[in-house]
């Protein structure tokens, strides 16, 4: 194996001597297994701008996040047991924005956040646009999800495995979408690729 | 209604170069380069800031006129 | 000059025309002459109305007549103007009053002048009556009205109506024919003379034998043509030969005719065989007073119905004639009826006029008996009373609404299609022919040539309608009527002599001259005078509306013949002009009409620019561009592309296309879905769609700046790959990549308005909005659990969920027969609930709820459910090029396909998509696409003028791909590489609002119809899905006949009926004695039950009712 690239957003890796069937589902966990941090969970308390709530809660949830996989769970493998949630396993944002004389954009940058290292990877984009007088006052819950639940919680833009110049040589690129390193997707991909096989294993009575 | 946020195709995000790209360009910057500069690379995320259009700037003037309470 | 300089350059002239004029221009135009000329002219038409009373009799004359503002009278009588929005928001008509002036004359002399208002006219939309039509782009968003509104169609009870033009035969032409039937031809010379809401049709027939017959409408049978120029007035036969032609081939052709006339030598004598045939068995004096009435009225009526106008009609009969017999020599060709010249198109303003003129008349009528009866009493105020405004009013509102035109025209309006902006410009511009649908009429639907410029060669609809129903062209411009009296005076300058001054060297040798319909004269050299007229023409002398013809016979026997149309309707189009090889349009010009220093109009002035209808036509040789420009061409074409209308001029590259496909994507692009009017918060439609994140095509045509589809994008630009997919698209399915779709592509929301009225009945009772309880016993009640969303007024809450079966207004009626209640029902009449229900079928959140008040003064809601609609499998997509699709999966983006540099592609379409239906444009499209993305602008696919395909390759091996758009791709599932590259590009892609949401059924259990007791038809009643005879005839071929019972009767109508054996009647069970009694049998009676379809005992019943006795037969089943 050779790393190829590594730049935080992005990370190519050449593989020899693995199975191409090996190095795809890598690749696939990547895009649907990896979590990552998404808001889900939107209570409007007030909105009276042109975008409905539901658009505005779908734009909400494409917001890139800056995850913390280490201090934060995936709700149903929490402890806590509460359907709300808990400290470890959500993260409250609140909006409130109201429109002055002019037409105003809020940004991602106006969602605060309950815990400054979990929050939108770039402050200004665009969420919704207020007129004056308009108003929008909200609370948005992120939790971890993964890829094949919604697109919102790929934590990688791109994942493409390509074949190399020589036989059995294969190259994985990955590009993160900005909540987590590169490398670290594909790294948390090995491992829950290899804890699914350890499932399997156990399944079928062998060794734990 | 407003850019979105990811590019449909990849997941990208772009909803934050939409402004400085539409002002470069407005600038008189070649649009292809302020693409490049801007880091997107695939043509699926070019194709998003070149053509999405933000077509809630038509509809808020209608409600510019009568700031509510 | 290069192609560039023709493609980019001169589309300038042609935007800056539509731009200025704006797409509804032809229906402006012509309501705005109704208004200022047409109101005025049919009042004057009827002028006054004598008011004969026994003693003192007076007249009341009519003067000018004015126009109110639009403007709407309350309840209370309180009278306030309105705008449009305000007209669709409260189902109100736009409308504006119409006053004339009236006076009193009484034994010569003027009295009394006032100003009475006659009725309401609708008011179009932007047109001069209309409120917004001189307001800023800020104003009308102030009055909350779409900036980029057309105009162009009227507001009737809230609904927008448009009268689609009406094609039409071109008036008082002479338009010659031969028919081939059996063998033997006949030659038919036809001409529809009309006037102003009158038209009359004069046929002559050149029989087999020789001779020729005229027919008019007011006369049952037909008349020798000599006898008819005799009875006008023309005296010796030398002259009425010599009124046909003084050349003697023809007059040789005349021969049998004169023959077949010698009954009536005289005029008298042909009077009175007229006489004979229009008024049989009366005195002689009435008889040939009512044959003259039929020449003055029923003969070419667009000559005049006096009798001073008889030498002209007896000319004008010879011309009609001389053409007839010149064909007949093969001397001339016979006329085209489908050639577009022969053609003009009446808009709003004509339709409204013949209608205002009946309604008008109608109300003189009535005013005049009202006034009669009245007697004494006169002055301004009676006459005011005497005047009942619903006539015109009414008449006019229920046209418009229903589009009954009187006289069986049906379908005269339509509802304005506000699918998308697009949708309602190509609307706007539509064409409807008047001719049948049931008919096959093949020529009638062909494309002709002269629709070149005129008539879109694509957007048709296909089946019944086609090429019946149309759509103006681009570069099409409805012409406005021309004063002759003008025109006629520089004819005479330019050598023109009238019939009667041209000696006979000139009326042999001459050319002929007409001017819409008129024989006007004659000249010497018609091609001089068509030449000197156009010179005329050019520099400002005369209307560029005007148009000339000259026709050169194909045999040097005939008359040349010159045709002046000034009439309006006819379709012109510009083009550039070229003088001895040389286009008059030069790259200064055009500089300034971009900067807009000048208009199109300041080109049409200096002659650089011409309007030209289609049959002047007939005398340019038209270039396609500079490059192609010779000393022998007249004109060039200023923008080829322009040749394509509204729907069609969206699709980059057509010219690569089969000519269908483009025909295919005219009709898809109206069901797009799309950004349709920033009004779309309050837009009062019954059905609306919107498209969230919509995107302006990155390969786009030039024309697009016009439909305005940078505010008005009606589409989104997916990566496409073209390649099989686990077979999930095949049959044109396409398949979707989830997570585009997860993102937010092609996501649109759905609103349906559901509206309520608060009624006034008879006895003060009224509707009332409120939750209706359980408590208080009405009727219809459907259970608390429906009216839960309600609140204290009865409307449902801001942003509530609501589903199939809630009440969105709640409200309660009077109860129907209060009389009979009261006689057996104590507790007293129980009100009933009408309230208003989400439809069974849908869902949504209550978008937004709107409270006004009606004409009545009565309360109304109106609620507005949204629905939001992510692309799922079943729903419909297309591309622009004709190829539709269903979404057959949605396919998670880690099972996809991913190209080398890891893009997903949104969009499968299957490989067998192209082979047959050749949409070469679309490969173009996507390589295109793809470049342009590269490129960060637009590339321009106009059609004929677009950027090369070369230009696209550049780009796309600068960035190191393949020219041909093709890409290695890997099998998401295995990481394998595909065995071939797979051709990946950007297309634009529509969503049409075929949804399986509005689609999805399914029924085990539910409603039945009242009559029949069998299963309720259609989605929206929870229908069943019909078992009919084909599927009923597999069963029986299977053998499966208890699958057959099952479905024909045990689950459609099955009933019990009991059946006297003895008699074989129907017999039924006495609840009171609790017994089976036959009506025939008393006591004798033997009753069995029977099973039958209830559809079969309702036959049994109606035969009863038709003295019939179907008598049953019934046996033990075995």
């Amino acid at each position: 194996m050779k790393v190829l690239e590594d730049s935080g957003s992005s990370v190519a890796l050449q593989l020899e001597g693995i199975d191409r069937s090996y190095a795809n589902a890598i690749r696939r966990f990547c895009i649907a297994e990896v979590p990552s941090m998404a808001i889900d969970d939107v209570v409007i308390l007030e909105n009276s701008s042109v975008l409905y709530d539901e658009i505005l809660a779908h734009r909400l949830g494409m917001v890139p996040i800056r995850t913390d996989l280490e201090r934060y769970n995936l709700p149903e493998e929490c402890d806590c047991g509460n359907p709300l949630g808990c400290h470890k396993c959500r993260v409250l944002f609140v909006l409130d924005a109201k429109g002055k004389d002019k037409v105003m954009t809020v940004t991602s940058g106006d969602l605060v956040s309950e815990d400054r290292d979990v929050r939108p990877v770039s402050e200004s984009i665009p969420l919704i646009k207020l007129a004056a007088g308009q108003s929008v006052k909200l609370e948005a819950y992120a939790r971890l999800g993964r890829g094949k639940e919604h697109a919102k919680w790929q934590p990688c833009t791109v994942a493409t495995l390509t074949d190399g110049k020589k036989e059995g040589v294969f190259i994985l690129t990955v590009e993160s979408a900005g909540g987590l390193p590169a490398k670290q997707v594909v790294l948390k991909a090995i491992e829950l690729l290899e804890k699914k096989l350890k499932e399997i294993q156990v399944a079928v009575g062998g060794p734990d | 209604m407003m850019i979105p946020i990811r590019c449909f195709t990849c997941g990208n995000l772009i909803g934050d170069k939409f402004v400085p790209f539409q002002g470069r360009v407005k600038g008189g910057e070649e649009p292809g380069k302020v693409l490049d500069e801007l880091g997107l690379k695939r043509y699926c995320c070019r194709r998003m800031l070149i053509s999405s259009i933000d077509v809630i700037d038509q509809v808020l003037p209608f409600y510019s006129r009568k700031p509510e309470l | 000059m290069s192609k560039q300089f023709a493609a980019s350059n001169s589309w300038v002239i042609l935007s800056d025309l539509l731009q200025r004029e704006g797409v509804a221009r032809q229906h402006l135009n012509s309501y705005n002459e109704f208004v200022t000329r047409g109101l005025q002219n049919i009042a004057d038409e009827i002028n006054e109305v004598e008011i004969e009373t026994v003693s003192t009799p007076y007249k009341v004359k009519f003067g000018r007549v004015t126009l109110g503002s639009p403007r709407v009278v309350e309840i209370d009588g309180s009278v306030s103007s309105i705008l449009p929005m305000e007209s669709r928001l409260r189902n109100l008509t736009y409308s504006a009053p119409i006053l004339l002036e009236m006076t009193i004359e009484e034994e010569g002399l003027p009295r009394d002048t006032t100003r009475q208002h006659i009725g309401d006219l609708p008011v179009m939309v932007k047109s001069e009556l209309c409120q917004l039509s001189n307001r800023s782009r800020e104003q009308l968003i102030e009055s909350g009205e779409d900036p980029n509104d057309p105009g162009g169609y009227f507001i009737i009870h809230g609904a927008e109506r448009v009268i689609v033009g009406l094609e039409d035969l071109s008036p008082n032409k002479i338009l010659v024919d031969a028919e081939k039937l059996a063998g033997a031809t006949t030659y038919k010379s036809r001409v529809y003379s009309s006037v102003v809401g009158y038209r009359s049709k004069l046929e002559l027939t050149l029989k087999q034998d020789g001779g020729i017959n005229v027919k008019i409408p007011s006369c049952p049978v037909d008349l020798p043509y000599v006898i008819v120029m005799r009875a006008l007035g023309i005296k010796s036969d030398r002259d009425i030969a010599n009124a046909v032609s003084p050349k003697q081939e023809i007059q040789d052709l005349l021969e049998v005719s004169f023959d077949k006339a010698s009954e009536a030598p005289t005029e008298k004598d042909a009077l009175v065989y007229i006489g004979n045939r229009v008024a049989h068995g009366m005195l002689e004096e009435f008889r040939v007073k009512r044959a003259l009435s039929t020449l003055d009225w029923g003969l070419l009526p667009h000559l005049g119905k006096t009798e001073d106008r008889r030498f002209d009609k007896s000319m004008f009969m010879g011309e009609a004639a001389c053409k007839l017999l010149e064909l007949r020599l093969g001397w001339i060709e016979a006329d085209d009826k489908d050639h577009y010249g022969n053609k003009v198109i009446k808009f709003a303003g004509q339709m409204l006029a013949d209608l205002f003129r009946t309604a008008f008349r109608n109300l003189v009528r009535d005013m005049k008996y009202q006034l009669e009866r009245t007697g004494q009493k006169r002055g301004g105020n009676v006459v005011g009373a005497a005047i009942r405004t619903g006539i015109i009013t009414d008449k006019l509102n229920n046209a418009i609404a229903t589009g009954n035109w009187g006289r069986g025209k049906v379908g005269v309006t339509q509802l304005l299609d506000r699918t998308n902006y697009l949708s309602t410009l190509s609307h706007l511009r539509r064409v409807q022919s008047p001719l049948s649908r049931s008919q096959p009429n093949f020529e009638a639907r062909d494309l002709h040539a002269t629709h070149f410029g005129r008539i879109c060669p694509s957007e048709t609809p296909e089946g019944v309608n086609c090429g019946l129903v149309k759509n103006l062209a681009l570069s099409a411009i409805i012409s406005v009527s021309v004063p002759s009296q003008e025109v006629e005076g520089k004819l005479w300058e330019l050598g023109a002599k009238q019939i009667r001054d041209s000696d006979e060297k000139l009326q042999v040798e001459g050319c002929r001259i007409f001017m819409d319909g008129r024989f006007l004269g004659y000249v010497d050299d018609g091609e001089r005078l068509a030449k000197a007229f156009r010179k005329l023409r050019r520099e400002g002398q005369i209307n560029p509306s005007a148009s000339v013809l000259y026709i050169s016979p194909v045999n040097d026997n005939a008359y040349p013949r010159i045709y002046i149309s000034l009439s309006s309707g006819r379709v012109l189009r510009p083009l550039v002009v070229v003088e001895s090889g040389r286009p008059l349009l030069n790259p200064e010009m055009i500089s300034k009409v971009s900067g807009g220093q000048s208009a199109w109009r300041d080109l049409v002035d200096q002659g650089t620019i011409e309007l030209i209808d289609a049959n002047e036509e007939e005398n340019c040789l038209v270039a396609m561009g500079p490059e192609d420009v010779t000393t022998r061409n007249s004109h060039m074409e200023l923008f080829p592309a322009a040749m394509f209308g509204i729907a069609a001029s969206i699709i980059p590259y057509p010219e690569h296309n089969q000519s269908p496909r483009n025909t295919y994507e005219s009709a898809m692009a109206k069901q797009s879905l799309g950004f349709s009017s920033p009004t779309y918060p309050i837009s009062p439609h019954v059905r609306q769609h919107l498209l969230v994140s919509p995107q302006a095509p990155v390969v786009r045509t030039r024309t697009l700046d016009l439909l305005k589809i940078d505010e008005r994008p009606l589409g989104t630009n997916c990566v496409v790959a073209v390649l099989s997919f686990e077979g999930y698209n095949i049959e044109d399915a396409i398949i979707m990549n989830k997570s585009s779709v997860e993102r937010g592509m092609a996501r649109s929301f759905f609103y349906r308005l559901y509206d309520g009225e608060a009624k006034q009945y008879l006895g003060g009772m009224r509707d009332t909005f409120e939750v209706p309880s359980a408590e208080s016993n009405i009727r219809g009640y459907r259970g608390e659990k429906f009216y839960r969303l309600l609140e204290g007024d009865g409307v449902v809450a801001h942003e509530s969920q609501v589903a199939g079966g809630d009440v969105v207004i709640g409200r309660t009626s009077p109860p129907r027969f209060m009389e009979e209640y009261k006689e057996f029902e104590i507790k007293g009449p129980y009100r009933r609930d009408t309230s208003v229900a989400v439809r069974p079928s849908e869902a949504g959140v209550v978008d937004s709820i709107f409270m006004t008040e009606n004409v009545e003064g009565g309360k109304m809601f109106k609620v507005r459910v949204r629905d939001m609609r992510v692309p799922e499998i079943g729903d419909k997509f297309a591309s622009r090029h004709g190829q539709k699709g269903v979404i057959g999966l949605v396919v998670p983006q880690e099972d996809m396909p991913y190209t080398a540099e890891g893009i997903v592609p949104d969009v499968i379409i299957n490989p067998h998509a192209f082979p047959s239906r050749m949409t070469v444009g679309q490969f173009i499209e996507s390589i295109a696409g793809k470049a342009a993305a590269f490129r960060g602008s637009p590339v321009d696919g106009s059609a004929f003028a677009g950027e090369s395909i070369d230009e696209m390759e550049k780009v796309l091996r600068g960035r190191g791909f393949e020219p041909t758009g093709r890409e290695v791709m890997y099998d998401g599932k295995t990481g394998k590489k595909f065995a071939t590259d797979v051709f990946v590009g950007v297309v634009y892609y529509q969503k049409l609002h075929h949804m399986v949401a509005d689609k999805i059924h399914a029924r085990a259990r539910g409603q039945v119809q009242m009559l029949t007791k069998q299963p309720t038809e259609g989605r929206a009643r929870g229908g069943g899905l019909r078992f009919g005879e084909m599927e009923r005839d597999c069963l029986i071929a299977y053998g499966a006949s208890m699958v057959l019972k099952d479905r024909l009767l045990d689950e459609a109508d099955k009933t019990e009926i009991y059946v006297c054996e003895r008699c074989g009647l129907i017999a039924y069970y006495d609840a009171k004695q609790r017994k089976y009694t036959c009506k025939i049998d008393g006591d004798q009676a033997k009753i069995s039950t029977v099973v039958v379809a209830y559809a079969f005992k309702l036959l049994l019943q109606e035969m009863m009712s038709l003295n019939i006795a179907p008598r049953l037969q019934l046996k033990d089943k075995v």
